[in-house]
């Protein structure tokens, strides 16, 4: 498993695509989607039609690889079509922003009846389509470092008390046959190194929230996540694992 | 230019000044230190030293005068105490110990009856054995265990989260040949190095529960 950030999720779609598949071409002169724009687009449906009570698959791979992928811009390519702005000019309206990728039947729906489907609903579902793709990998990008924290709260705060009440140094593992060794080490292993990586995968994704300091915090918290697993996911001891960073009480805190 | 250095004193003062039990803490002699906790109705003498080797001898020069000491600090995180100081100690009714040792004890109503739970825990644990006679104890760390029809066992007992080549070392270094190194930490690992390390100078590492198992074996 590794650090996947919400803008990584692309890159690993991109590279999992079917060989050989041809994108859909599409030509409303400078409203046309470029190559990018259409592989990000693609890359963000994860497969799959974006309308939430559809998600058709739309690509299959046999003898022959093929997809069913329909791009569909939310305010028309012309002035005339379905949902047209005339205020947007045509490189905005090939923008990634006013396109979604749909199945055919629900391209056809959309556009045949765009006052059933206007342009602050389809919006809502490439957003609620992409929140979709990072709470699967647990990441979500935030507006702002509030929201960030509140994201990672949390899993500090449980984080924090299991060591507080079960930690190696409390008093009671004084006593080599304490009971809370083999307590600590079943909450280690269920919730703190399960938190830990969440947590990680948050900061990730929200990376660009964070201040220059925060970055080293962050890094230093990254090895002791890999120290703590080391030791209980593999039993290494070196005498040399790092302790949780004192700073990540802080971060993302204005 | 100005002697900065602190007297072992000094040091105890300081520390126990961030100590939440603490109202108060004068240092009254080169090695003695006068303390007000919130827990002790009275105010309690703590002794502070700075040896390698806390012998009986040195104890004793510790603890006389007007007012007996509730407790005798020796600094050093790997000093040691002789098996005589100990026993003296426990007759003179002084606590004995390292810092931490020191903190917790000021956390008591009567520091001077403090006891370190990991020795308590360790001396129950083999007055209990079936196979144990008894145990001498050489230093505060370093036991002698006695057994019913077979050799005594020279054990040293540690207390290390994560242990290394370099505590194995400094055992060796501090107690001599010894039979058995356990680590009664429950959370202890050992580290690759310090396996190999033990094995090479001839004697195992153990947890508690395999030590308590070894006893039974020749």
């Amino acid at each position: 498993m590794g650090y996947q950030a919400a803008g990584h999720i692309r890159l690993v779609y991109w590279s999992s695509l079917p060989k050989n598949t041809q994108l859909m071409t599409c030509d409303r002169g400078k409203a046309t989607p470029d190559e990018p724009t259409k592989l990000r687009l693609f890359a963000d449906s994860a497969g799959r039609c974006q309308k939430p009570d559809c998600l058709t698959a739309l690509f299959f791979s046999g003898t022959v690889n093929f997809h069913i992928a329909e791009m569909a811009h939310i305010c028309a390519a012309s002035d005339s079509g379905p949902r047209s702005n005339p205020e947007l000019t045509e490189e905005e309206r090939g923008a990634h922003e006013n396109l979604i990728l749909l199945c055919p039947t629900c391209h056809t729906k959309i556009d045949k009846a765009p006052a059933n489907y206007p342009d602050e609903m389809i919006l809502e579902w490439k957003a609620a389509h992409n929140e979709r793709i990072a709470k699967a990998f647990g990441a979500l990008e935030y507006k702002n470092r509030e929201d960030a924290r509140s994201a990672i709260e949390p899993f500090l705060a449980e984080n924090r008390t299991i060591f507080d009440t079960y930690g190696p140094h409390r008093e009671e593992n004084q006593n080599p046959e304490s009971e809370l060794a083999g307590i600590w080490q079943r909450k280690v292993l269920e919730k703190i190194l399960p938190n830990n990586r969440a947590i990680l995968m948050i900061l990730d994704a929200n990376r660009l929230l964070l201040m220059e300091p925060e970055i080293s915090t962050l890094e230093s918290f990254r090895q002791h996540v890999d120290d703590l697993e080391a030791r209980h996911l593999n039993d290494v001891a070196t005498g040399h694992a790092t302790r949780f960073p004192a700073e990540m009480s802080k971060i993302l805190k204005e | 230019m100005g002697n900065n250095k602190k007297s072992p004193a000094e040091f105890i003062a300081q520390a126990l000044e961030k100590h939440d039990e603490v109202e108060a803490v004068n240092v009254v002699a080169e090695h003695r230190v006068r303390v007000k906790s919130k827990k002790c109705k009275e105010e309690f003498d703590v002794a502070v030293t700075s040896v390698d080797t806390l012998d009986e001898a040195t104890l004793m020069s510790l603890i006389q005068g007007s007012t007996k000491p509730a407790f005798v600090v020796n600094i050093p995180t790997n000093g040691r105490f002789t098996g005589t100081a100990l026993t003296l100690a426990h007759a003179e009714s002084v606590a004995i110990g390292g810092v931490g040792d020191l903190y917790r004890a000021v956390n008591q109503e009567e520091p001077n009856k403090y006891d370190c739970k990991n020795t308590a825990f360790r001396d129950r644990g083999l007055r209990q054995h079936s196979t144990v006679s008894g145990f001498t104890k050489e230093f505060d760390r370093c036991y002698v265990v006695h057994r019913h029809g077979l050799p005594d066992l020279r054990v040293v007992f540690i207390h290390e989260y994560e242990l290394t080549a370099d505590h194995v070392r400094t055992a060796v270094d501090r107690y001599g040949r010894f039979d058995v190194l356990v680590n009664s930490d429950p959370n202890a690992r050992a580290s690759e190095k310090a396996d190999d390390t033990a094995a090479q100078l001839g004697f195992p590492i153990l947890q508690w529960g395999p030590f308590y198992k070894r006893l039974r074996e020749k």
